[in-house]
């Protein structure tokens, strides 16, 4: 098969605690891979690896073919890796139109003498701010465009965070950390659905850490479990979620 | 006691402040850079009007009329006794001949020679950018590596290291605690110095407004709110640090250059980390962070509640039975510390809040997508 993403023995310590303990996770490209496992399992660890927000120490981090372990993270981004995070960190003194609109990136206008040269970026400012008003439409934040991150509800936070992650232009890979918890349920599935859709007509990639595996299940196509830093299971969504070993993860924890 | 609010010197102070205040408002109030070694910066336009300006202008001079600077050289040796100095340039920059050389020869000099003068202006700013310039990698070195409160740390340290330590010590560089004259220019060299640093000033605040309603004034704010979200999303924020920096320090620089115009006889600590770094950071703190308009009006307000306060510094001082104690000689200090503490309290944003940077009409946009689930 081939993968977009392919981690190796991923080892990261918080002084004695492995929170990854020799994770081999591969993505396929095209696809939609969840990443489940109760609470400390080290999910979004791995996502902060894989994303460069953390230095693993040890393992490779293998991307599109590239070995891209020592690189920061804004260069994995403009290699096509995109990323979410689980506890929205959004850009307070922003506009939700603002937050969403700064997630594309390669603005000609972001110099201190492009800048104020606007002939020089009206036109990707335009399409900029044009998609960034579509993808707060769907997520329903529309009528609180000019509002700040302060200013919304917990859930409205996590779907500006989904309005971010889904305006880079064509990414090879988007890492989704839980994009629906606090959302509310039909919503959950429409952004779902909407995953889907990148996936089918772009061949987009997603891999998606995920609580609620009753609404995530059905729209994935490959699973991965995690406890104590470990993978413990691979495989179809609903074959690994009748894993015992997946099971008694979730029950022991 | 109404006219010295609208006198020559005062209004080059504000414009100088203004300019700095817009400065540091890009570093600290946008890009969240806590710039506490501002006054530096602000001298290095200063120092390139006087320990590199007279340089340039004795040796301009020299190249020029050689006999004349020969007698002039010849003159000074007979009033200073002992002087070790080979040329006019050595001259120019020493402490005990600086003065006679630059009223005596190069002022007059360079007021009659209109070309040359133009052209050592034009020379002086670039050797202030350039400074500026110089300074400002040495800073973004440690900002690109240093997180906020050690960032400021550094700063106000390497800022105090060169305007206390290294220029105020060494008398060949800049005069040292004797202080040089600077090289002035026309025959009015405040209307000079005031026309400078307004039309300073006026572009200062355009070239600011222009880039906060930019996707660089996004991208700033977007750096200072959440460091390690920015980079996730691609941006380099070493680059951006470094661009906002450098930009800030060439506008300081220049703001020091035509201060220096009015004031002509100073020392490095005319520039100290009170007046030229805790002053400005009072006034955009009081007016807005990332508001430009803030910044100049904190600037007007601050600077006329300031003079209104020295003003009156002696009866206030007698009425707080302070005598001639040392409290009361810093009174300015303790007002100004107290100011910033009561504007945190009551007025956290500032007179004028943060604005979200105008890019486009995003009403229109809105008005026109309608969107899959509108």
């Amino acid at each position: 098969m081939d993968y977009i993403l392919e981690a190796h023995d991923l080892v990261k310590k918080f002084g004695e605690l492995r929170a990854l303990d020799g994770v081999t996770i591969r993505v396929p490209r095209g696809m939609v891979t969840l990443l489940i496992g109760p609470n400390g399992s080290g999910k979004t660890t791995f996502i902060n690896t894989v994303s460069g927000v953390y230095k693993p120490d040890a393992g490779r981090v293998i991307f599109d073919g590239e070995d891209i372990t020592d690189l920061p993270p804004h260069e994995r981004f403009r290699k096509g890796l995109v990323r979410s995070f689980q506890v929205p960190r959004l850009f307070t003194g922003l506009t939700v139109l603002e937050n969403t609109a700064f997630a594309r990136y390669g603005n000609p206008g972001e110099g201190v003498i492009s800048g104020i040269l606007k002939k020089i970026w009206l036109g990707f400012e335009t399409q900029t701010v044009r998609k960034a008003v579509r993808l707060i439409s769907f997520t329903k934040l529309r009528h609180l465009w000019d509002k700040r991150p302060g200013e919304l509800s917990g859930g409205q936070m996590k779907l500006l965070e989904v309005s971010r992650v889904m305006m880079p232009d064509q990414p090879k890979l988007v890492l989704m950390d839980e994009p629906t918890s606090g959302v509310f349920p039909s919503l959950a599935h429409e952004i779902f659905r909407y995953i889907r859709r990148l996936r089918e007509e772009y061949g987009m990639t997603f891999l998606i850490v995920e609580h609620r595996l009753d609404i995530a299940v059905e729209y994935a196509d490959y699973a991965y479990a995690m406890a104590y830093g470990k993978v413990v299971a691979e495989g179809k969504p609903r074959e690994v979620l009748e894993n015992p070993k997946v099971i008694e993860s979730y029950l022991g924890g | 006691m109404s006219v010295w609010i609208f006198s020559d010197a005062f209004l080059i102070t504000l414009f100088s402040f203004i300019t700095v205040a817009i400065s540091l408002n890009l570093e600290a109030g946008f890009t969240g850079i806590p710039n506490f070694g501002k006054h530096v910066f602000v001298f290095v336009g200063a120092f390139a009007a006087q320990g590199i300006g007279v340089r340039i202008a004795a040796w301009i001079y020299e190249k020029v009329e050689p006999q004349a600077a020969q007698q002039a050289l010849e003159h000074l040796r007979s009033m200073v006794p002992g002087a070790t100095w080979k040329s006019l340039v050595g001259a120019a920059a020493d402490v005990d001949a600086n003065r006679i050389v630059v009223n005596n020869y190069l002022r007059p000099f360079f007021v009659s020679h209109v070309g040359l003068e133009a052209l050592l202006v034009v020379l002086l700013l670039v050797v202030t950018v350039a400074l500026a310039l110089f300074f400002g990698l040495i800073a973004s070195y440690a900002a690109l590596r240093l997180k906020e409160d050690y960032l400021a740390i550094l700063l106000l340290s390497f800022a105090e290291l060169m305007v206390m330590v290294l220029f105020y010590q060494s008398q060949s560089l800049n005069g040292g605690n004797q202080g040089l004259w600077a090289i002035t220019f026309t025959s009015d060299p405040v209307k000079f110095a005031l026309i400078g640093s307004g039309a300073l000033a006026f572009i200062s605040y355009l070239y600011a407004e222009r880039l906060a309603n930019s996707p660089m004034g996004r991208a700033m704010r977007a750096v200072r709110d959440d460091d390690v979200a920015a980079s996730v999303f691609g941006r380099d924020i070493a680059v951006i640090r470094l661009k906002v920096i450098l930009v800030s320090s060439v506008l300081a620089g220049l703001a020091g250059f035509f201060f220096i115009q009015n004031a002509a006889l100073s020392t490095s600590m005319t520039f100290n980390r009170v007046i030229w770094t805790f002053l400005p950071w009072a006034m955009i703190i009081l007016g807005g962070m990332a508001n430009n308009l803030g910044a100049v009006v904190g600037a007007i307000v601050f600077l006329i509640g300031k003079r209104l306060f020295e003003y009156y510094q002696i009866p206030i001082s007698n009425a707080l039975h302070l005598g001639s104690s040392i409290v009361s000689a810093l009174l300015p200090n303790i007002f100004i510390g107290i100011f910033i503490i009561v504007i945190l309290y009551a007025l956290p944003q500032g007179i004028l809040p943060e604005k979200p940077s105008k890019t486009v009409k995003f009403e229109e946009i809105l008005e026109s997508e309608q969107g899959e689930e509108a």
